[in-house]
């Protein structure tokens, strides 16, 4: 595959072990608990795809209010105001306040892929975050999982963008049959928080899964500092 | 410490004979307890008759009996309605008289202070006549002696009498100030429940009609689309507009510094940790450090312990609320929700309400739930995502910092079907260590705090007695 059919993810280290980046249209989990920087980095990468490679980008959140999250990457140094014409965050938690009492969660699911899709026309952006998975099925009440997901899933590759979805279920979880949408999506990265000789915490990332890479699926290290990701090697006793 | 222990868990000390007194709170219970009597119903003989002129038919019947009943419940609500109103004016009323005897006995604490000025002056006036006798005996040489000891016994005097006079001016002081402390917070409960009494018409009336919930039909959804595209459409291309965010510090340096530097003004914090290991302790503290160093104003909500029960707790550990001068309320509800487990109703709207009301008398900045388990074993309904996303919304909208406590092993919580870690702001995480046989130490770490670069380490910590204090924790790398 050639290097410009892989999206750069322009964290230091992490694009080597990707062979590149992520192959364009896949469908990625973000998965990991509270505090692991799933969002973080989510944005980081549409962040710096949009700043350098010059792309468009849509964030949707579904929870976090859209001025708290801006908030959160201003802090950690992402200036918003340069990306403010390319990336779109978009607060999507309103559907469910103008729909609550009249329609089924199918309705919002209609209403939600009615409004991507034609966001998908008219911005034509390449890449789109979806803040999260899990929020997304309380708000359409998915009860058959294995089918609706699945349907889900196709829709979202009809769409032609690179997705990626952050999942609140544990890594561990994630793959023991019971999740369908770590055997749905196209790539796994898994982000968690390790406790090293009981005092050190140290953030680690992993590569479960990413088809048509060649990728490396141990541990790594995960450090933010200066405004910047980077990936190393996990430094042992 | 648990409130039905008779036992101080640090010293021993008995706690059941003579408790120290603490100042009481206004008791909400009775507001909402006294349910009124169902009196026979007056609009059962209009139904009747509307019946009997209507054609017989079964179904028409039926819907008839139908709308009686409904009459029925909504009279007999309506009169529980009024009647609670009444019950709450008449509390309303009970606070004021309470008022009024504040306002008496401060009156007879001024009049003792005047006499207290009065015995002064005597004492004054005794005090000049002893020394000026004094230098009368002086003039004659023989009475040296006597004249020493004379001398000696009016210093001892005029020392105790300054004494005395300080000792008496310190304790009218702080009665004074507890007084007037209990006066504001009289203050803004009884405007809260006044408030409450307003209220609940509004509140309970629109539970009449609920439309089925139902699928949109395929115009619709394209409305629906439509209409969300134009309200979005401010979401474009518009930055950050206040980038800044205020930070309260929690005048800890060491916490501080965990935190990431602070916690963000209108966060929402999870404080997770299993039964002992300090989360209503360290909250307080958080709390009362806030009111005493830099005047935060701050409300403690405990569903768990009793209000008088936790005060003295934390008194005892150097925490005072008069040290607050008023800044720190604490609430409970231990008695409301005994008084009502069985009765219908919401209590957790009714919480809302009232914490609503108090915020709008007076403005807090800060606000502890203790604990959240409660809070959701509190409502009726089922405690979905969505309820949860509704309470943190409801915080915000209040513009309020938030701790909320849990106690739910943190694995746990991290695949609550609610997703509280997920929506909060922040997650606090203490737990217990155990090394060895015998020591058990206390953990803390912070492992989430948007905007913040927290430290994720785990820290040591304890408290002193008078603060706490946290220490990267010193572990044997070797096992």
């Amino acid at each position: 595959m050639n290097a410009d059919q892989r999206l750069k993810t322009y964290i230091e280290g992490y694009d080597r072990i990707l062979e590149g980046g992520i192959p364009i249209n896949h469908i990625v989990l973000v998965a990991g608990t509270p505090g692991t920087m799933k969002s973080s980095l989510s944005y980081y990468m549409l962040y710096h795809s949009v700043l350098e490679g010059g792309m468009t980008a849509v964030y949707i959140t579904l929870e976090q209010s859209r001025e708290s999250l801006l908030r959160q990457m201003e802090k950690m140094g992402l200036k918003t105001d340069r990306v403010k014409d390319r990336l779109h965050v978009l607060d999507l938690s309103i559907i469910r306040k103008k729909l609550r009492e009249v329609s089924t969660g199918g309705s919002w699911m209609q209403v939600f892929k009615g409004y991507v899709s034609n966001l998908k026309e008219n911005l034509h952006f390449q890449l789109l975050v979806i803040d999260s998975l899990d929020v997304l099925e309380t708000m359409a009440d998915i009860a058959d999982r294995r089918t609706d997901l699945f349907y889900m899933f196709e829709w979202l590759r009809d769409l032609g963008c690179t997705v990626m979805l952050i999942s609140e279920a544990s890594p561990d979880r994630l793959m023991d049959g019971s999740y369908d949408e770590g055997y749905l999506s196209d790539g796994i990265i898994t982000l968690k928080m390790q406790v090293v000789r009981d005092v050190e915490t140290q953030r680690r990332i992993r590569t479960v899964k990413m088809r048509e890479t060649n990728h490396d699926p141990s541990y790594y290290s995960l450090l933010f500092s200066n405004g910047k990701f980077q990936v190393t090697k996990v430094i042992s006793e | 410490m648990k409130p039905d222990d008779n036992q101080c868990f640090r010293c021993g000390e008995s706690l059941q004979d003579n408790p120290p007194p603490v100042p009481k709170g206004p008791e909400l219970a009775h507001l909402v307890t006294e349910r009124p009597e169902v009196r026979p119903m007056a609009s059962r003989e209009v139904a009747h008759e509307a019946s009997e002129r209507r054609s017989p038919v079964k179904a028409a019947r039926e819907q008839d009996r139908h709308l009686e009943r409904k009459e029925h419940e909504l009279a007999e609500k309506e009169k529980a309605i009024v009647a609670s109103v009444e019950q709450l004016e008449d509390d309303t009323r009970s606070l004021e008289d309470a008022i009024k005897r504040f306002d008496r006995d401060d009156e007879e604490m001024r009049e003792r202070e005047n006499i207290l000025k009065q015995r002064e002056l005597q004492l004054e006036s005794l005090a000049n006549k002893l020394e000026e006798a004094i230098s009368q005996l002086e003039t004659k040489p023989d009475a040296a002696g006597d004249i020493e000891r004379l001398k000696q016994l009016s210093e001892d005097y005029s020392t105790r009498i300054g004494e005395e006079r300080k000792r008496q001016k310190a304790q009218l002081d702080r009665d004074i100030e507890e007084r007037l402390e209990r006066l504001k917070n009289l203050q803004a409960f009884m405007a809260a429940a006044a408030a409450v009494s307003v209220t609940p018409r509004e509140v309970e009336e629109p539970e009449a009609v609920q439309e089925e919930r139902r699928e949109l039909t395929e115009e619709e959804v394209a409305q629906a689309v439509a209409q969300l595209g134009k309200e979005l459409e401010g979401q474009f291309g518009t930055p950050l507009q206040h980038p800044e965010t205020a930070v309260i510090s929690t005048k800890d340096e060491r916490l501080d510094f965990i935190l990431g530097g602070g916690i963000p003004v209108g966060h929402v914090v999870i404080v997770n940790g299993p039964a002992g290991t300090m989360k209503s302790t360290l909250s307080y503290y958080i709390l009362h450090r806030a009111a005493v160093k830099s005047a935060k104003r701050s409300m403690y909500f405990s569903l768990e312990q009793k209000r008088d029960s936790l005060i003295r707790q934390m008194e005892r550990i150097g925490m005072s609320l008069k040290d607050t001068a008023g800044g720190m309320v604490v609430v409970d509800m231990v008695d409301l929700r005994k008084a009502t487990a069985n009765e219908p109703g919401d209590w957790r709207a009714i919480m809302m309400r009232y914490v609503r009301n108090v915020h709008a008398q007076m403005p807090f900045d800060f606000f502890v739930l203790d604990s959240l388990e409660s809070f959701k074993s509190m409502a009726q309904f089922e405690f979905t995502r969505e309820s949860m996303k509704d309470l943190f919304d409801w915080f915000k909208e209040l513009k309020i910092t938030v701790l909320v406590i849990t106690e739910k092993p943190i694995d746990i919580l991290y695949q609550s079907v609610q997703g509280e870690t997920y929506l909060a702001d922040g997650v606090v995480e203490m737990q217990m260590k155990e090394f060895d046989d015998a020591k058990v130490y206390r953990w803390l770490r912070c492992v989430k705090m948007r905007g913040m670069q927290n430290d994720p380490r785990y820290y040591a910590f304890y408290h002193t007695g008078t603060e706490f204090k946290f220490s990267l924790p010193l572990v044997d790398s070797g096992k």
